[in-house]
């Protein structure tokens, strides 16, 4: 019993401890611009690729990608995208654009729908 | 003699499976290792080390394949490292962690680029009780509960972009386990069996740019071993593992996730010198259902090598009489 306490203890500490905080995106910035955020399909099917391309104004800025589900390739300003059938529905894909001013983002969904239509 | 056959073959059965964290390949998380299921002597402290590969390299809808032209194949090269120790003479604590060497998937997709994550994966902590144990019966109860840390890498980039969640090291979710490990011997002394089974939940992961929840998985596993010498053992498993579907966004239901698979393991462990074991085994799955469209496992082979040491008096507690 005396050993069930500090086990408990320890692992409350590991909860708090190993909790995920939300992405700090930095400090936003009017250096940085993102013109315009678009895909050459908004819907695609199942494993089908999109292309995301982000056009951003400002001094030396580097372009960063993620998505909540999905596949990429490349980088930079243009991206391929594809999704498999583990996610179907709306993604958010997620462009950043940083220098050494700050950082600024901007978000496009794309919907991807099943490889075989029911 | 065969008070010395049954300590070995005990041991070796004790590190032929393990209710660590599950995971499929390829996807986020540690991969199923093997290693000590059952419970310490008190003082007694097990260090466990082992290596596994894993890969995939089809897709399947329901238990057919189906052809589909992304991922060519995705595999993985895993460490493990465990600490088990006696608390007393029932309760035992465990702890393991993972390490990903490399963790890659292959595209058919022309231009496309090999996605390649590594690093530290998740953690778990596992406290058992050795509920009951009679020498007498040859028999051995011990329930466990345990929980996965994702300590690990979860948010691996290349270049500014992030690498698919099936590359990341770690699952990134929280996940509770509950099992029960249950040990028979026999008259014969050559022959015991085991049963082992397992329910894991995972918590929902909800950050800013992610809202996940992996399905819940159930487990079973029986397995029969055999010493063949005083040091060696074969043992077969049959293995039953069936995760729930998942959630995204909004609680939809992630039609293609979760599935049903049974795996047949061969086992072939040897104890030598004095406290140390290495096992090897390899997961064949022998049948293979996955709601929707999903790659799916091949075939996994892993070794383990184990080592026990007594910081307490010289005995072994399963051979005492309840």
């Amino acid at each position: 019993m005396r050993y069930i306490i500090p086990f408990l203890t320890l692992i409350m500490i590991l909860l708090v401890a190993c909790q995920k905080t939300d992405n700090d995106n930095g400090d936003t910035t009017d250096l940085i611009k993102i013109d315009s955020l678009t895909a050459s399909f908004y819907t695609v099917k199942a494993w089908d690729t999109t292309t995301i391309t982000c056009f951003a104004r400002g001094d030396s800025i580097t372009y960063g990608w993620e998505c909540d589900h999905g596949n990429f390739n490349g980088g930079g300003l243009q991206i391929r995208y594809a999704a498999g059938q583990c996610c179907v529905g709306l993604n958010t894909i997620t462009c950043t654009v940083s220098n050494k001013e700050g950082i600024v983002s901007d978000t496009v969904k794309i919907n991807v729908t099943l490889y075989i239509d029911d | 003699m065969i008070k010395m056959i049954r300590k070995t073959l005990f041991l070796l059965m004790s590190i032929f499976i393990s209710g660590n964290i599950l995971g499929q390949c390829c996807s986020a998380g540690n991969p199923f290792f093997y290693g000590e299921l059952s419970s310490l002597s008190k003082k007694n402290l097990q260090l466990v080390t082992g290596y596994k590969y894993g890969t995939a390299i089809r897709y399947f809808s329901g238990s057919d394949p189906i052809d589909i032209k992304f991922v060519d194949q995705a595999w993985f090269n895993y460490l493990t490292f465990q600490v088990i120790y006696g608390l007393t003479e029932r309760l035992t604590i465990q702890g393991d962690i993972g390490y990903f060497m490399n963790k890659i998937e292959t595209y058919l997709i022309e231009d496309w680029v090999t996605s390649k994550g590594f690093g530290l994966g998740d953690a778990n902590i596992t406290l058992k009780y050795l509920v009951y144990s009679n020498f007498k019966k040859h028999l051995q109860i011990v329930p466990a509960i345990g929980v996965t840390l994702p300590v690990g890498v979860f948010d691996q980039e290349v270049n500014h972009v992030k690498l698919p969640i099936t590359v990341q090291p770690s699952s990134g979710s929280f996940k509770y386990q509950v099992s029960l490990f249950i040990n028979k011997g026999t008259k014969n002394s050559k022959f015991n069996f085991t049963l082992f089974a397992m329910y894991e939940y995972a918590q929902l992961i909800n950050s800013e740019n992610f809202y996940y929840k992996y399905g819940n998985q159930l487990l079973f596993s029986f397995l029969t071993s055999y010493s063949l010498t005083r040091k060696l053992s074969f043992a077969l498993e049959l293995r039953n593992e069936n995760r729930a579907r998942a959630l995204r966004n909004d609680d939809q239901t992630v039609e293609s996730s979760g599935f049903s698979l049974v795996y047949l393991i061969p086992h072939l462990s040897w104890a030598f010198y004095n406290n140390w074991f290495v096992a090897v085994n390899t997961d064949i799955p022998v049948y293979k259902y996955y709601n929707g469209i999903q790659l799916s496992n091949a075939f996994s082979v892993s070794i383990r090598l184990s080592y026990t040491i007594n910081f307490g008096k010289k005995d072994l507690r399963e051979f005492a009489v309840n």
